[in-house]
């Protein structure tokens, strides 16, 4: 028997489609690209916090539909199901169907126009464990292994953003660093 | 002649006169008076705020509006603070960084943007845009707000966004993968 869209749904996914912040839920060869990219990081001293891995693809999936039903870019009856996710988006009434969305979004904190005009993707790195988010922290100059041994000076950026060399160093192990999302790493940079 | 050419250079120029509030002396801190906010959750990424601390809160829709509001009490968790939910506080509550409620106003659930606290001059809206002198150069400073891959950066630009250096910038991370706008 489905659940109509709403609130319930917000409580629902806290519970039962949680996000990841192990290593282990990334798939390999990345996840072991990864272990070794941070151990190489701490045998220089460096603190490594890993914030985000796996991202369940059930939360996506009820991120991506409430935000277009909820913002009238999509009918009710236009969402896709989702095996496990027992919703009903389509409460009969338009008016309804959009306020059972729109309680999601705002208990999800979803953003909304203009600050963010797409849905929230269906499918990412994240979603299919090929994407880490972490902070780096460490004081004034280290020497990081690269994966061939060699070893690569690398200075503190406040900015992780802007330190190429870091970049550089992380690519060496297949961990590519996205330049305009400061703690996001990822299989191919995206 | 003269007289036309000083017409054309004040034209030309987006300057605005001081006003009451700029009578003190206090120099504008971008890195301590300026913050973000989501619903009613405040973030000052700097340094703790006393309560009661008039705030003025940009909201980055459009058109852009602005809230007159008061520092509230210490917020710890989600939903009250969305951007301490599991999935997003392990990069937004970053060391010295404060969550607060916002008193004295109502933003809706889903509203985001830029908070200026113990704001130096009044913040006005023009054509859709709010502005206002932050650093009491005579010149207006504008906001703007943009989704990365995983979040919003908010900027605030001194004249025209996305023009030059900002003078202020911060990230809100909101731990789901997205389309980026931001230029």
């Amino acid at each position: 028997m489905p659940t109509k869209s709403g609130t319930y749904w917000v409580t629902w996914a806290n519970t039962h489609a949680k996000d990841s912040s192990s290593v282990e839920d990334l798939v390999d060869p990345f996840k072991s690209n990864v272990k070794s990219f941070i151990k190489a990081l701490q045998d220089t001293g460096a603190t490594v916090n890993v914030t985000n891995t796996k991202r369940s693809d059930k939360r996506a999936y009820l991120f991506h539909w409430c935000w277009l039903i909820g913002l009238a870019q999509a009918q009710a009856n236009q969402a896709g199901l989702k095996p496990g996710v027992d919703i009903q988006w389509d409460h009969g009434n338009a008016d309804k169907s959009k306020k059972g969305a729109k309680e999601m979004i705002d208990g999800f904190g979803l953003a909304v126009p203009p600050n963010s005009t797409n849905a929230p993707a269906l499918h990412s790195n994240h979603i299919a464990g090929k994407a880490v988010d972490m902070t780096i922290t460490w004081t004034g100059a280290i020497k990081i292994k690269k994966k061939d041994g060699s070893e690569e000076s690398v200075t503190f950026m406040s900015n992780v953003n802007q330190n190429t060399k870091l970049h550089f160093v992380g690519a060496t192990y297949g961990v590519k660093k996205l330049a305009t999302d400061a703690p996001h790493w990822s299989i191919d940079g995206h | 002649m003269t007289s036309l050419l000083m017409l054309v250079v004040t034209s030309c120029r987006e300057t605005k006169q001081p006003t009451q509030h700029s009578t003190d002396q206090k120099v504008f801190s971008p890195q301590k008076q300026l913050g973000w906010f989501h619903g009613s959750c405040l973030v000052i990424p700097d340094q703790p705020v006393s309560p009661a601390t008039n705030v003025d809160l940009v909201i980055t829709s459009e058109p852009q509006s602005v809230l007159k509001a008061k520092i509230g009490e210490t917020l710890t968790s989600a939903p009250a603070c969305q951007p301490l939910a599991d999935e997003r506080k392990g990069q937004n509550a970053r060391p010295g960084t404060s969550f607060y409620a916002i008193k004295n106003a109502a933003p809706a659930a889903t509203d985001m943007g830029i908070a200026i606290v113990d704001p130096p001059h009044e913040v006005t809206v023009v054509n859709g845009l709010a502005r206002t002198d932050l650093t009491s150069d005579g010149h207006y400073d504008v906001f703007s707000s943009c989704a990365t891959s995983e979040g919003i950066n908010f900027s605030v630009w001194p004249q025209k966004a996305n023009s030059g250096t900002p003078l202020w910038t911060q990230s809100y991370y909101l731990g789901y993968d997205m389309k980026p706008t931001c230029p």
